[in-house]
């Protein structure tokens, strides 16, 4: 199944044009890796998939973004609809400076407007499902910012899920974190799959290659334009590439 | 010279430069708590004037000062922060924006018997609400505005902005992120603003001298639409305007006027440390 299926994507920041022609069909249920060197677009395209972009003045893009069959760019589309069906994690863990409670309960209290014993499900179901019930339980009021950064990532991640998605994009989830939190992290992911698509970019092969159902390879070739190069099975990218590019990158003999 | 020694000295002469600076402010709380504390008594703070001035309380100008102080903030807060939540989350970066802004910072600095002739001609005169409370507070409100204003969007625009981004990512509207992220965060900025412009209206005399002020009324407003006594004015009128006037009275309501701005500045600390002292775990 075909969850999100990009088509065309050129993506112009001003008269810079960022990406040119990407078509990548994003799998259901599975995990998809967007790697690349820095400044290739990585992140720009995966804004493109909730539409995170549309607050910046001077992006434009040309092509369609499908999710679900559905074009996310047609003026009729529910954006914030969108952006509960596909929610983001960022590099930076970035709570907002309030309890854990109302980091989680956000999205479902602010956009969705739940309240009382229904929002409490919803926050604890949350927390539950990325293993921080247990340790948080009794600190619901605390402040988030007094976690631990590996926490914080967690937190931000059920506050993510609260929103009940069905596509998470995480852009360098884990760079912020220490090995012990990063592999936390990877682990979650693999059991979020059962019931979410996920779009990880990571700098970080390794993870890529243990994380990742799918690998997409990003490159620009003038330093301005980011390509997709090859995008397949991350077993066959990382084993046996059909692009040089590809082979020279994963290697580490640039980037 | 032994560097040892210029140490001591520079910071001597850096002492010696504060004590300057402080000992003058402490001299006058000095002279104005020794000569006006014992003039403060309940009477004083309850009682009408009596013998034109001369005996009896200042009630109405405390009332008329608080009543005015009010007014300013009904009206001043919500314009100002609005504007300033216009201003920092909303307003493009065009010319227009930026010629606001000039003239807010601009604002801030004009004179206050300006703002005073100002409420005359437009709240006085051409809204004929006569010399009163609602031409009074609106006038302080005006004046009021550009600090208000500076002080929140200096606030807002301290709030990091992926906070807005974050909740945008999650379906948040702008004005979700605003009221339920920004805002609070930027709430500890906008109060000390907000009471630090109060805190100036309430100590003027221009402004409210041709718009509300009224020279010895010993009886309380009854509606926005009448005249009042208040503190700045009041001291003004019984420093220089009635002879024999005794000195007690003119210590007395400057020490009540000076009490009541300086708990306001304590509160807006007290607020400040409070929302710091909660931010840091
Ligand atoms: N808001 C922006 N305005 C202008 N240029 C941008 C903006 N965001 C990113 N870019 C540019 O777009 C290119 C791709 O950036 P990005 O998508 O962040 O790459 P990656 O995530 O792969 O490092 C870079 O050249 C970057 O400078
Ligand atoms: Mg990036």
């Amino acid at each position: 199944m075909i969850k999100i299926r990009a088509e065309h994507v050129d993506a112009y920041y001003g008269a810079k044009q960022v990406l040119a022609d990407i078509s990548l069909d994003i799998k259901e249920r599975q995990i998809t890796a967007l790697i690349g060197p820095s400044g290739c677009g990585k992140s720009t395209f995966m804004r493109c998939l909730n539409r995170m972009n549309d607050s910046v003045r001077i992006f434009s893009l040309r092509g369609d973004v499908y999710l679900d069959g559905d074009p996310i760019y047609a003026d009729t589309y529910d954006v914030v609809q969108l952006r509960q069906r596909v929610g983001m994690v960022f590099q930076r863990p970035n709570p907002f400076p309030q309890t854990v409670y109302d980091n989680v309960a956000f999205g479902p209290r602010v956009v969705a407007r739940e309240r009382g014993a229904d929002l409490d499900s919803i926050v604890e179901e949350s927390l539950r499902r990325v293993g921080l019930w247990q340790e948080l339980r009794d600190k619901l009021t605390q402040d988030a910012l007094s976690l631990s950064l590996g926490q914080q990532q967690r937190l931000c991640l059920a506050r993510v899920l609260s929103t009940r998605p069905e596509v998470i994009l995480m852009d360098e989830p884990a760079s912020a974190l220490d090995p012990i939190e990063t592999l936390r992290i990877e682990d979650l992911m693999r059991e979020l799959i059962e019931l979410y698509t996920i779009v990880i970019v990571t700098h970080n092969m390794q993870q890529a290659a243990r994380v990742s159902d799918w690998t997409a390879f990003f490159l620009t070739d003038d330093g301005l334009t980011g390509k997709l190069v090859e995008y397949g099975e991350t077993g066959q990218i990382f084993t046996q590439p059909d692009d040089k590019r590809t082979i020279d990158y994963i290697t580490g003999r640039f980037g | 010279m032994n560097p040892h020694l210029v140490q001591k000295l520079g910071f001597g002469l850096l002492a010696l430069i504060s004590l300057v600076v402080v000992i003058p402010i402490l001299l006058v709380i000095g002279a104005i708590l020794a000569q006006g504390a014992p003039a403060i008594s309940a009477e004083f703070l309850t009682a009408m004037p009596r013998d034109g001035m001369k005996a009896g309380g200042i009630l109405p100008a405390i009332v008329g000062t608080l009543l005015l102080t009010a007014g300013t903030g009904l009206v001043a807060i919500p314009m100002g922060v609005g504007a300033a939540i216009y201003l920092s989350e909303y307003a493009r970066d065009t010319g227009l924006t930026r010629a606001v802004r000039l003239a807010i910072v601009n604002l801030a600095s004009v004179p206050s018997v300006v703002y005073g002739l100002f409420g005359v001609g437009i709240f006085v005169l051409l809204l004929q609400f006569g010399t009163s409370i609602l031409a009074g507070s609106l006038t302080l409100a005006i004046m009021t505005l550009p600090v208000i204003i500076s002080t929140s969007e200096e606030a807002l625009r301290a709030v990091p902005m992926e906070f807005r981004t974050v909740s945008a990512s999650l379906g948040g509207t702008p004005w979700q992120g605003i009221r339920r992220v920004v805002l609070p965060q930027a709430l500890p900025g906008i109060i000390t603003g907000v009471i630090l412009g109060l805190l100036r209206s309430a100590g003027e005399t221009a402004p409210i001298l041709f718009t509300v002020a009224a020279f010895y009324l010993p009886a309380l407003p009854q509606s926005v639409m009448d005249q009042t006594m208040a503190l700045p004015y009041h001291l003004y009128v019984i420093s220089t305007q009635v002879p024999g006037m005794p000195l007690s009275i003119q210590f007395g309501t400057a020490l009540t006027l000076l009490i009541y701005v300086l708990s306001m500045n304590v509160i807006a600390t007290l607020i400040r440390g409070y929302f710091r002292r909660r931010r840091e775990w």
